[in-house]
């Protein structure tokens, strides 16, 4: 079992603040970073895969997975994470081959293998040149090509939003899979219908703080001593968590 | 665990074909150049020793030094358009900007592309340096004006380490904002 931890993760742009954000997270289980559009899922994603650097002076932040420190070794705690984005650049004029072989250098446990075999699964081609692949195809050839580099874990920047709803299933039964070989997941995203079973741990983003961060069941608990029933899905506990905090001056 | 080289990473994944044939007519355009200005020296100083024996003989020969810096810049500036950018959609997008998302880091791939650069336009310098000696020194022998040469590729360093200064300079600035 590896863990993930972060502290303190704090963004300020002019109109929004990623305010002391800090939790931890282990492998083989599925967290779900939820919030509503510009609550900062994608902010907190970027800082803590190591994208965005631009942490405030004076702020002592950290990102740790399995002991290695984003702050002391960039490369490689980089190295033990996966990152699905819609913003990853690239190469676009290039094939989706040639991209895998390309970054694979840049891992030494990625395997050419493996990225032919998940691309087969997913039905990408890998002839096909980046840019002429839609927003469903790029998310998959993403997915593959964080997959066959074996990370520790694997963080999802809303990969669903261009998947049709019969792959949708699939690619969470694959997600499924990724759990039972000791892999951590974080999927940010605002429609949560399609992580309802998926889901073993649930982080609540409201306004750039993070809200909640509890286990299903602790949440669900939390949701019936308030209502009296129990929540069928994430969405509610998502809008009891959003009704409960007033907005932030 | 093993560090990462940069430097062969780039090397290996460096495709410039036009940098090369650039060269190579540069470097012949050079040999030519010069093979002919010693010729016409190495003619003229024997019309001037028939008429005045105690002329000096090489004095003609001399090396377009403006031309030469030409074709450096144009060269180099290919290889430095091949390492730093890329052509996607029709626009030049920085390089560093495609490894925001990869374990890499951009100072030392910054690092690594710029001594490629360093290392192209040294080849070209002293290739050039060295087709401009051995031209006069086949046909003029020890009539040639090695010093002249000297001094004057001396000029053209000096431009050389500009022009790449600020090529490397411009990268520099272009893929901080890119990233």
């Amino acid at each position: 079992m590896t863990t993930f931890s972060c502290t303190n993760i704090t963004r300020r742009y002019k109109n929004f603040c990623l305010d002391n954000v800090s939790f931890s997270m282990e492998t083989g289980y599925f967290y779900v970073l939820a919030g509503v559009n510009g609550s900062g899922k994608t902010t907190l994603l970027n800082c803590i895969t190591g994208v965005d650097s631009g942490f405030p002076h004076g702020i002592l932040w950290n990102a740790q997975i399995g002991g290695v420190s984003l702050k002391v070794s960039p490369e490689a705690y980089r190295r033990r994470l996966g990152y699905v984005s819609e913003k990853c650049p690239y190469f676009m004029e290039e094939s989706v081959a040639q991209n895998g072989l390309a970054y694979g250098e840049f891992y030494p446990d990625w395997s050419v293998r493996d990225y032919s075999s998940y691309l087969s699964r997913l039905d990408v081609d890998p002839s096909k040149r980046v840019y002429q692949l839609s927003k469903g195809e790029f998310m998959k050839m993403q997915t593959c090509f964080a997959l066959a580099h074996h990370p520790n874990f694997l963080f999802l920047d809303e990969p669903l939003e261009g998947f049709d709803p019969v792959f949708r299933r699939e690619f969470l039964d694959l997600l499924g899979e990724l759990l039972d070989r000791d892999m951590g997941i974080l999927l940010s995203t605002h429609i949560t219908e399609d992580v309802d079973r998926l889901a073993d741990y649930l982080l609540i983003l409201e306004n750039g703080r993070l809200t909640a961060d509890a286990s299903r069941e602790a949440l669900n608990d939390r949701y019936r001593e308030l209502t009296g029933v129990s929540a069928p899905h994430i969405r509610d506990l998502l809008e009891l968590e959003h009704s409960q905090r007033p907005p932030r001056s | 665990m093993k560090t990462f080289n940069y430097y062969k990473y780039e090397k290996k994944h460096l495709k410039c074909t036009a940098y090369y044939v650039l060269l190579a007519i540069s470097l012949l355009f050079f040999f030519l150049e010069a093979a002919s200005n010693a010729s016409a020296a190495a003619r003229s100083s024997v019309a001037f020793k028939t008429a005045l024996p105690s002329g000096n003989s090489a004095e003609e020969y001399s090396v377009n030094i403006f031309r030469f810096e030409l074709f450096f810049m144009f060269t180099v500036s290919v290889l430095n358009s091949a390492l730093f950018y890329i052509r996607e959609q029709g626009k030049a997008v920085p390089v560093i900007s495609k490894y925001l998302f990869a374990p890499v880091n951009s100072a030392k791939i910054y690092r690594a592309k710029a001594l490629l650069l360093l290392r192209g336009s040294c080849i070209f310098f002293i290739g050039g340096l060295a087709v401009y000696l051995a031209a006069a020194g086949l046909i003029l022998g020890a009539a040639a004006p090695f010093l002249q040469i000297l001094q004057q590729f001396g000029y053209a360093l000096i431009f050389c380490i500009a022009a790449v200064s600020v090529l490397l300079l411009t990268d520099w600035y272009r893929s901080r904002h890119a990233v």
